[in-house]
């Protein structure tokens, strides 16, 4: 987001991190300015999030890197990960999958850095085949040949392309 | 130059070699292999919690050897995954010795690069063959070898497959100094090369780890290193700060997990060249895992280890028949009558007697207790124990309860810890290492201290309380509730954010007999190597206690509070011996009730209060050293209250209700 009063722009849980140690933190729902401290509201944060780490960024990001990276080679880029939707596919929180079933990662959603960490070590990548396995009690999925147990907070910030 | 943050440490002349890699990958069994010693085994990631030495000799030469605690990766994500880190950055290590599971060789091969991007003494191990092999994986070990730069072992630690070759190339390695083996031209190039080639020239060389990680680590945002780093070149940090600052706000990326997708990106290609795979894999006992992980069948299958392997095995098994015999039989009848002898001929004084021999005599209760009582009972707990830890049950056990967790507090990370409690709590405290979070980390800590029963406690408990079925009912009940109770009330409490779950499942694995046995042995070793002292040090401080008459003193004072609760005088003793260890103060009403001193009600009371009281000298130390002596010390004062004041409300509800069990 960006703020209104000296134009900077940041990102909202830098803007959070900025309330740390404030009594009313949990209950507030304003925003600090990192740089300025000014007190904004949120503009509808989840879509500007979405927008940023979600689909659109990812795509540009791999896209960007594609053109100048040396030792990457084109026929790799070509097959890599490509987050157009076909036609019938959609794309659905993990939870929402059927047990059982596979997709593709397409994006990590709105979160903060420690679950984007633990995404990181789970391997949950864009492009990368996931299996969902169970829902319940907590949401246990395969990638690859591990698998990994989550609870549904997390797994439901993983989104997958699913032709269901 | 050396950084003015970073500790030094004395060289050693020999050569160094640390083991890392991510958690249950078999590090620990690697260890064993090479050092010949042994450190704790078992099928979960988060065994190995602090960094443990060892010594090998390897090609006629002496080596240290490192286990590390696993990580995921560089930059930790809770407390006992950073110190593998700072193993590499303050210490001189020779050789790096990543092992990896190699049916995962995707998902672990980028720590592979972040160790090279920091120094080029690797090798990599290719753990778990025998596990890859049985999926139909199959790797060119050799090309990857080309394409890495760096030897590349295929192992099977547990038969110690590949561990010669790896024997081989470490003498040769320090035969030739350990010289770098690779050009250090990067194996990953970022698609911000030029940006971190100028952050690189900003930073001061360092002796352990090459400018180039130290940059990445700046980029992706370690607050540690940004710390350190600011004190000898805080133009570094200000421009690393304008580069994350650019990369996030202006293009809507998060430079950690850019440089981990790109990290990604080169894994895939090196994969796609080595990794082949037929078949699905999943492991031997896949069919089984359903039934553990699916509630219907898994809160049955939990029930069923707690009634067989805890209440029949250990309690009625260990704490009534084997106890029975070695206390009742071999002690009463043979040794302690024997020992009375031969003290009351060898010994004239009295005093020096009754020491060894006397009511509370170092022989006839201190050792009694500790081999009569605890050994027994412990042995049993840590058999079933291992047998649950090497089969790969605990984390499916966490992920069925982390819902039931998440309402202390908790998440299912902490069920290990709060299961491993069951064992002994100070070795619990030290595993709460493993959880992400300090709120999460407190909250354990009070309820290991509180609500969770040790094994030997346990033991008598229920040896006691196996006659009365309906008060072992109410003692559950109670224990639980104040377990939750409290957790809840914590979780209120304690500032700090809601806990968040991710485990790795390991595949269910058939637990090897020689690590259940030669563990079980460790441990029971460990144990009473703790209480012995303890045991022969309370019948000291006793015996002076009564020759200076302080200990009628404490006695009398303590009769007070016990008979609000409703117990006999003579109970005040079992008391004072829980000041020393909760599970002495349990060992002293085994031998009050045997002697049909307390009623029903009294047992049931007697056993919720010294449950609930402090926890061990032991543990109080471990507190301190984990939590701190103000958190410490306020968790002591807390539990040693709370504890009779559930046992008073125990007992008045009783009262009232006019219940007598
Ligand atoms: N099949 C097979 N199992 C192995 C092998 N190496 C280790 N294991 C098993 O893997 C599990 C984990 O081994 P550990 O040595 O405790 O793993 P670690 O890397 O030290 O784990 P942490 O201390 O948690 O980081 C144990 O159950 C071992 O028996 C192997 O080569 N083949
Ligand atoms: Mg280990
Ligand atoms: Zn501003």
């Amino acid at each position: 987001m960006k703020c209104s009063l000296c134009g900077f722009e940041f990102q909202e849980n830098e803007g959070r991190s900025v309330c740390e140690g404030c009594v009313l933190a949990k209950s507030c729902s304003l925003i600090k300015c990192p740089r300025c401290h000014f007190e904004l509201v949120p503009d509808s944060e989840v879509t500007q999030w979405e927008r940023k780490l979600s689909l659109g960024a990812i795509i540009r990001s791999f896209l960007s890197r594609r053109k100048g990276v040396p030792g990457e080679t084109p026929a790799r880029a070509a097959s890599g990960p490509s987050e157009i939707l076909k036609c019938g596919e959609k794309v659905i929180p993990l939870p929402d999958l059927q047990p059982n079933n596979r997709g593709k990662i397409a994006g990590i959603g709105f979160c903060d850095r420690n679950a984007l960490r633990k995404m990181m070590v789970m391997g949950v990548f864009p492009g990368v085949e996931i299996e969902l396995i169970q829902r319940f009690p907590s949401c246990v999925f395969r990638i690859g040949q591990s698998r990994f147990t989550v609870d549904r907070e997390l797994a439901s910030l993983i989104h997958v392309k699913s032709s269901g | 130059m050396s950084w003015a943050g970073f500790k030094k440490v004395r060289e050693l002349k020999t050569g160094k070699i640390a083991i890392v890699g991510a958690p249950n990958v078999g590090k620990s069994v690697l260890f064993n292999d090479l050092t010949g010693s042994y450190v704790t085994v078992s099928n979960y990631p988060g065994t190995t919690v602090e960094i443990l030495r060892g010594r090998a000799k390897i090609g006629g030469s002496e080596f240290e050897v490192i286990d590390t605690p696993g990580m995921y990766s560089l930059i930790p994500l809770s407390e006992e995954e950073g110190v593998a880190r700072e193993i590499l950055i303050n210490e001189s290590i020779d050789l790096i010795v990543h092992v990896i599971d190699a049916k995962n060789l995707e998902r672990m091969l980028p720590l592979t690069f972040e160790l090279l991007e920091a120094t080029p003494g690797v090798v990599l191990v290719l753990n778990m063959m025998d596990e890859a092999r049985a999926s139909g994986v199959s790797i060119d070990h050799c090309l990857l070898e080309e394409m890495l730069g760096i030897p590349v072992i295929p192992a099977v630690s547990i038969s110690g497959e590949g561990i010669d070759r790896l024997k081989e190339i470490i003498a040769k390695r320090f035969r030739s100094g350990f010289s770098p083996s690779r050009q250090a031209s990067p194996i990953v190039r970022y698609s911000f090369e030029d940006d971190l080639r100028e952050l690189e020239s900003l930073i001061p060389k360092e002796r352990h780890v090459s400018s180039r990680c130290l940059a990445l680590w700046l980029l992706k945002g370690d607050e540690e290193i940004r710390a350190r780093i600011s004190l000898v070149a805080p133009d570094a940090v200000r421009r690393a700060e304008a580069i994350r600052s650019d990369r996030a706000c202006f293009r809507g990326r998060i430079p950690e997990y850019e440089i981990a997708a790109e990290q990604r990106t080169v894994t895939r290609r090196i994969a796609s060249q080595v990794f082949e795979m037929e078949g699905e894999g999943g492991g031997r006992f896949f069919h089984w895992d359903r039934y553990l992980m699916k509630p219907v069948t898994g809160i049955p299958i939990l029930l069923l280890v707690l009634y067989f392997g805890l209440y029949q095995f250990v309690g009625r098994l260990g704490a009534g028949t084997l106890v029975g015999f070695i206390e009742g039989t071999v002690f009463e009848k043979y040794l302690n009558p024997f020992f009375v002898s031969v003290s009351a001929r060898l010994i004239p004084w009295e005093s020096l007697r009754d020491l060894l021999t006397g009511e509370y005599g170092m022989i006839t209760l201190g050792l009694r207790y500790a081999i009569a009582l605890i050994l027994p009972i412990v042995t049993l707990f840590f058999l079933v124990f291992s047998v649950l830890e090497d089969s790969g049950y605990l984390p499916r056990l966490a992920m069925l309860l982390d819902r039931a967790f998440k309402k202390i507090g908790l998440s299912g990370r902490a069920v290990i810890p709060m299961v491993l409690g069951l064992g002994c709590d100070t070795m619990a405290t030290m595993v709460t290492r493993t959880l992400p979070t300090k709120r999460e980390r407190v909250i354990s800590t009070v309820l290991l201290a509180l609500a969770v029963p040790c094994s030997a406690q346990l033991g008598v408990i229920f040896a006691l309380l196996s006659r009365h079925p309906e008060a072992l009912a109410v003692w559950a009940a109670v224990i639980g509730g104040v377990f939750f109770v409290t957790g809840f009330f914590s979780a209120c409490l304690l500032p700090g954010e809601r806990a968040s779950f991710y485990m790795e499942l390991p595949p269910l694995r058939a637990p090897k007999l020689s690590n259940i046995l030669v563990k079980t042995f460790a441990r029971v070793k460990w144990y009473l190597e703790e209480v012995i002292p303890l045991f022969l040090l309370a019948s000291f401080l006793i015996w002076i206690g009564r020759l200076t008459h302080t200990f009628d003193f404490t006695i009398a004072a303590l009769e007070k509070p016990v008979s609000w609760l409703g117990l006999p005088p003579e109970s005040a003793s079992a008391f004072l011996f829980g000041f020393f260890r909760r599970d002495y103060g349990v060992a002293g009403l085994y031998d009050l009730s045997r002697e049909g001193i307390l009623n029903g009600n009294q047992v049931l009371i007697a056993c919720v209060a010294l449950t609930l009281f402090l926890p061990c000298i032991a543990q109080f130390l471990m507190n301190i050293k984990e939590r701190g002596w103000k958190t410490a010390t306020a968790i002591s004062v807390f539990v040693l209250f709370f504890s009779f004041g559930i046992a008073y409300g125990l007992n008045w509800v009783l009262l009232k209700a006019g219940v007598s069990l």
